[in-house]
C-alpha cells in the first residue's frame, strides 16, 4: 500500500500572523525581527513585499533597512505564534491522528489508509489549503507525496497558497534536477562536501555509488542517498507521541559580551537555574554537563564532563560549567553567547549510591529549597526570587531564561 | 495581550456554555459601557477578522436591525465594527432596566 503524506508549510508564518493581527501593515514590506537593544536584531521572517527588496532571513535589521528604508520591522510575539500554530494543528487533526509538527509552522499529515490514493491526497490538500486561508486567515503551501522527504520538498516548490504533488512514477523527472541542498538534512556543510565530489543535484546524489557515499559521508550519506531515491520509510508520528527527552539545555545571547569570569559566572548561573528547574519539572537528574560558547567572530566551541553523581541542582551544574569554562576557554576573550546542556539523564526517583564522604543530607535540603523556589516562581513570576550573583550585572538580571526559551524545530530523527 | 485597531472593540461577554461544548453568547459590553443584548446568533464559524485584525470563532449576532461580528479569540472577545457602527450599537441597544 503506497503511503499518502502531506507536508503543510505556513507561508512567512510570523509575518503573516502579524499582518493578520494588524491590518495597517498589510500592504507594506514587513519583517519580524528580534530586539536590536538585546542584540537579537536579526530578521526572523519577512513577507513577499520585503523579500522583493532582497531582504534575507538571518541578516541584521540595519542591513535590511538599508535595502528597504520603509521596511516595517515588528518584534516577535512568540506566545501568539504558538497559539496560532496550535489552531493550525487542530485543523490538521480533523483529517488524521498522525500529525507530526516540525516547528511552529510546519506539519506532516499521514492520510495512508486502504483505498486512499495520491489523488485523494491532492484533493484533501486543496481542502486544507482553502480552509486554512478561509478560517485562519493565513496561507499554506502543501506537498503531497508517498514519503515525508518528498512531501516536504513539494511544499517548498510553489509558494504561496499552493499544492504540489510528487508521485511515485514521476519523481525522478520532477525533483532530480533540483539542487542537492534542497533535500532535507543537506545543510551548507554537506552541500560543500557534495560539491567537491561534483554532486550538485538530487539526481547526482541518487545515482552516486553506495560505497563512495558511505566512504565520503558515512551512514548519514547512505540515508541521504535513500531519500534522493524516494526510499524514506520514516513514519509520521501520532498526535500524542512524545519523544524521549535525552538532554535539557538553554543558551542565550546576553545584552553585552561576556568578557570576564564574573560575567561568565553570572550567565552560567542564570542558565543553570533554568536547566535545573526543567530537569526537576521533567523528573530527571543529569550526569553530564556540556557548555558552549560563541565568540564575537561567531565561532563556537563546546566541552563536556561527567559529574560524580546525577544532579538537578543549580550549584552543581553551574559549578561544573564554570570549571569547564575556566579550563577550556580563553580567559579575557569576549564571548557573544553561551549555553549549558545536561544529558545522560536518569529518573529522579532512582536510587542514589551513597558514600561515606558524601553530603546527601545537604543535597536533599538544597533540592527541597530549589523546588520551593520553583513553586514561588510558578505562582509569582520568575523575578520573584533571584540569586545574588545575577544581580551583580543589571543587564544580565533582566534575562529570563525560562520565558525567553525559544522553541526550535523538533529534530527530524526524534522518533 | 490585547492588539488594538480602530475597528476592534474588546468586550466582556455573558454566554451560555452548552452541553455539546458550544458557547452561545447572550450579551456583551465594553469595560465601562452599556450592555448590548444579542437577539439571535445566526452563524458560528472559525474566521479571520479582516477589518479588526485577529482570528477566532466568529458569531454573527443579530441585534435589532444590525448584524455584528463577535469574535472569540481565546481567551478574549471583541466585536468588529467601525466607529459609526459601534456608536449606534451602544446608543440604540441598551436593554431596559
Amino acid at each position: 500500500m503506497s503511503r499518502v503524506i502531506l507536508h503543510c508549510d505556513a507561508n512567512s508564518f510570523y509575518a503573516s500572523v502579524e499582518m493578520l493581527y494588524d491590518p495597517s501593515i498589510r500592504d507594506k514590506p514587513v519583517a519580524v525581527g528580534g530586539s536590536v537593544e538585546a542584540r537579537h536584531g536579526i530578521i526572523l521572517t519577512k513577507n513577499p513585499k520585503a523579500k522583493a527588496f532582497g531582504i534575507k532571513t538571518g541578516e541584521a535589521i540595519w542591513q535590511a533597512k538599508q535595502k528597504c528604508p520603509e521596511l516595517v520591522c515588528v518584534p516577535p510575539d512568540y506566545p501568539l505564534y504558538v497559539r496560532f500554530g496550535k489552531k493550525m494543528r487542530r485543523l490538521y487533526e480533523q483529517y488524521s491522528d498522525r500529525v507530526e509538527s516540525f516547528g511552529l509552522d510546519e506539519a506532516w499529515i499521514d492520510l495512508t489508509n486502504p483505498g486512499v490514493t495520491i489523488a485523494d491526497g491532492e484533493r484533501i490538500a486543496h481542502e486544507i489549503r482553502c480552509r486554512v486561508r478561509d478560517e485562519l486567515g493565513v496561507t499554506v503551501s502543501v506537498g503531497v507525496s508517498f514519503n515525508k522527504i518528498f512531501a516536504k520538498l513539494g511544499s517548498d516548490m510553489k509558494k504561496p497558497d499552493a499544492v504540489t504533488v510528487i508521485r511515485p512514477e514521476g519523481f525522478r523527472e520532477q525533483i532530480w534536477q533540483l539542487p542537492a541542498g534542497d533535500l532535507l538534512y543537506v545543510g551548507p556543510s554537506t552541500r560543500r562536501r557534495l560539491a567537491r565530489m561534483n554532486v550538485r543535484t538530487i539526481g547526482d546524489l541518487a545515482r552516486l555509488d553506495t560505497a563512495v557515499v558511505q566512504y565520503c559521508l558515512g551512514k548519514n550519506g547512505l540515508l541521504l542517498k535513500a531519500y534522493a531515491n524516494g526510499l524514506d520509510e520514516s513514519p509520521v508520528m501520532p498526535v500524542d507521541f512524545r519523544a524521549a527527552i535525552k538532554s535539557v539545555g538553554n543558551s542565550t545571547t546576553p545584552p553585552h559580551d561576556i568578557r570576564s569570569a564574573e560575567d561568565a559566572r553570572c550567565i552560567y548561573y542564570l542558565l543553570a537555574e533554568s536547566v535545573a528547574a526543567r530537569l526537576r519539572q521533567e523528573g530527571f537528574r543529569a550526569r553530564c554537563v556540556t557548555i558552549s560558547a560563541r565568540t564575537t567572530e561567531l565561532t563556537t566551541g563546546s566541552h563536556q564532563r561527567m559529574l560524580r553523581k546525577p544532579t538537578n541542582l543549580t550549584d552543581e551544574i553551574a559549578g561544573m560549567a564554570m570549571q569547564l569554562f575556566s579550563e577550556r576557554f580563553l580567559q579575557g576573550m569576549p564571548y557573544r553567547s553561551v549555553g549549558i546542556s545536561c544529558s545522560h539523564l536518569t529518573l529522579d526517583d532512582a536510587p542514589i549510591q551513597l558514600d561515606f564522604m558524601g553530603d546527601e543530607e545537604r543535597r536533599v535540603a538544597m533540592e527541597n529549597m530549589e523546588r520551593s523556589i520553583d513553586d514561588l516562581r510558578r505562582r509569582f513570576g520568575h523575578q520573584v526570587v533571584q540569586r545574588g550573583v545575577v544581580l551583580t550585572d543589571r543587564g544580565f538580571a533582566e534575562i529570563n531564561p525560562v520565558e525567553d526559551h525559544t522553541i526550535h524545530p523538533v529534530p527530524f530523527f526524534s522518533g | 495581550m490585547q492588539r488594538q485597531s480602530p475597528c476592534k472593540h474588546y468586550v466582556k461577554v455573558r454566554a451560555d456554555h452548552l452541553l455539546n461544548g458550544h458557547i452561545r453568547p447572550l450579551m456583551f459590553r465594553t469595560e465601562d459601557g452599556p450592555a448590548v443584548l444579542i437577539d439571535a446568533v445566526e452563524d458560528e464559524r472559525e474566521a479571520p477578522a479582516l477589518k479588526a485584525g485577529g482570528q477566532g470563532t466568529r458569531y454573527v449576532c443579530r441585534i435589532g436591525e444590525q448584524r455584528v461580528y463577535l469574535f472569540h479569540d481565546e481567551p478574549m472577545w471583541f466585536i468588529e465594527a467601525d466607529q459609526e457602527q459601534a456608536a449606534r450599537l451602544w446608543s440604540e441597544h441598551t436593554p431596559e432596566g
